[in-house]
């Protein structure tokens, strides 16, 4: 059968691929620390096509080198760690990161990361993500805590009435040589793989890590309109690989009214 | 030289097989409309005169593709290590089979640092695989290849051009390989782009307008193949009457 039909039904599955990325994208426009994904495209294998062994008449042979290519796959969903917009929320436990490094969190024993810093207080005083997840290096909040200070470095310290330091922690972030290998978990976690490579722990400010800001949080850092203008393209080149397919049908059709 | 009609119906026949060719192709581009780096495949046809058994001749179909070589929309990115090529050359690549060539630029660290492509193959400095300090600072590009990090010089891209674009076949996963007889030689009008992806070259209205006139095509030469089936039809069963 023809490969047209084969390669345009690639190419109607990788933007399939390409608006589930999308529909993702703009479905967490307002979650907080959440990171846009690209997918990625490559071009299959080339099927080379040579008339074998037919030579013209001057005893050359054919040009060869017919190549006919076999459609298209997905490569890669690539999040892009660019920095989300940053709002002022009031809220002693909002931090966020202005630069690059994330968050690590504890969650059934294993270590995960994020940038989503609204964080709370558990009932025995730990900082902990939404979810319950202790953040790390653990920090208990004493009871008698009346404001809790955390500065730009990671230095959180907790003063009770009397503005005495009470407690005090230095909360450490995390980096990666290519944050884009992480493994996106759901929740606002990723997990590190063998893509991004290990965690390099790191104080806030030092080694090119970014720095803490209190009472904000990292927003999205999803563009609605430019997802919007990748939902209409995508759109338009569904339509265009089913157009593929669809003449393809119409080719066989003729062939088969060939003989009457 | 031998003339008959069944001549006719083998010339519709090729032409026909070219079509489905044709398609196969335009299928292709279309498919890789979101491709980094894609270049069209274009197919040129020619006649050509075919030796047939007993030292018969005839004039036949000859088809080969040929890449346009274009380039493509540039698209903003703004991903420190997305670089497009603006002007002529290549990105070098090293992969298991040898060194391929590509222009697509949407390039990502490894966990030891170096640079490569989604699908593996290590871009090529002026020593070997660039490679870069995972745990440096900001890195910069500049127009002719440059890479600093944190302001010290780290490598230079090895962008090439061949002698002749022809030797260029497409291999797959966004690369070019290089036939036997072409050669490198280095690129001198071009500019490096950071944060910014070479898109694919394929034009959709071209695609579409090409699928049009394949189909078109196709069809005549169904009617011109029936059309000899009427000849064959019609002195099978009147050749011979008298009235």
């Amino acid at each position: 059968m023809m490969r047209a039909l084969y390669s345009g039904t690639t190419g109607m599955r990788a933007q399939q691929l390409q608006l589930d990325t999308i529909s993702n994208n703009l479905a967490n426009v307002n979650t907080a620390g959440f990171k846009k994904s690209r997918t990625q495209f490559e071009d299959l294998y080339y099927q080379e096509m040579r008339a074998v062994g037919v030579e013209n008449v001057d005893g050359g042979q054919v040009p060869s080198g017919l190549q006919v290519g076999l459609g298209v796959k997905a490569t890669a969903n690539q999040k892009i760690f660019t920095q989300g917009s940053i709002n002022e929320t009031g809220n002693d436990l909002d931090i966020a990161i202005e630069g690059k490094g994330f968050f690590q969190v504890i969650k059934d024993g294993q270590e995960f990361y994020t940038r989503a810093g609204s964080f709370t207080r558990d009932a025995d005083g730990f900082i902990v993500t939404q979810n319950g997840d202790r953040l790390q290096p653990e920090f208990q909040i004493p009871e008698e805590t009346v404001s809790l200070h955390i500065g730009a470095d990671g230095l959180m310290q907790a003063k009770d009435a009397e503005q005495e330091i009470i407690a005090e922690e230095q909360l450490t972030i995390f980096d990666f040589v290519n944050p884009g290998g992480l493994h996106a978990e759901g929740g606002n976690l990723f997990r590190a793989t063998e893509a991004s490579g290990d965690p390099r722990e790191a104080d806030p400010g030092t080694e090119g890590v970014g720095v803490l800001l209190q009472r904000f949080t990292e927003v999205s850092n999803v563009e609605v309109t430019e997802e919007l203008v990748n939902l209409i393209t995508t759109q338009r080149a569904f339509e265009m690989n089913s157009k593929s397919v669809q003449t393809a049908d119409q080719l066989l059709e003729v062939a088969n009214t060939l003989k009457r | 030289m031998h003339i008959h009609n069944r001549l006719g119906m083998v010339e519709g026949l090729e032409t026909m097989r070219a079509q489905e060719r044709r398609l196969d192709q335009v299928a292709n581009n279309l498919a890789n409309v979101d491709t980094a780096g894609y270049k069209r495949q274009k197919m040129a046809f020619w006649e050509m005169l075919y030796n047939v058994t007993d030292d018969r001749q005839r004039i036949g179909k000859g088809a080969h593709n040929l890449i346009d070589h274009q380039q493509g929309n540039v698209q903003q990115t703004d991903k420190p290590l997305d670089l497009a090529i603006n002007g002529e050359g290549f990105f070098r690549i090293q992969t298991d089979r040898g060194i391929r060539y590509t222009r697509a630029g949407n390039f990502e660290l490894d966990p030891v640092g170096q640079l490569r492509m989604p699908s593996g193959g290590l871009v090529l400095g002026q020593g070997g695989p660039v490679v870069l300090d995972p745990a440096g600072g900001e890195v910069s590009i500049d127009p002719q290849g440059l890479i600093q990090q944190d302001g010290a010089p780290i490598d230079q891209l090895n962008i090439v051009t061949v002698n002749d674009l022809t030797n260029l076949a497409q291999e797959g996963d966004n690369l070019f390989r290089l036939e036997d007889d072409g050669a490198e030689v280095a690129a001198v009008d071009f500019r490096v782009r950071q944060g910014y992806v070479e898109k694919s070259n394929v034009n959709s209205v071209e695609e579409m307008t090409a699928m049009i006139d394949l189909y078109r095509n196709y069809q005549a030469q169904q009617k011109m193949i029936q059309g000899i089936d009427e000849m064959d039809n019609l002195a099978i069963s009147r050749v011979g009457k008298l009235s």
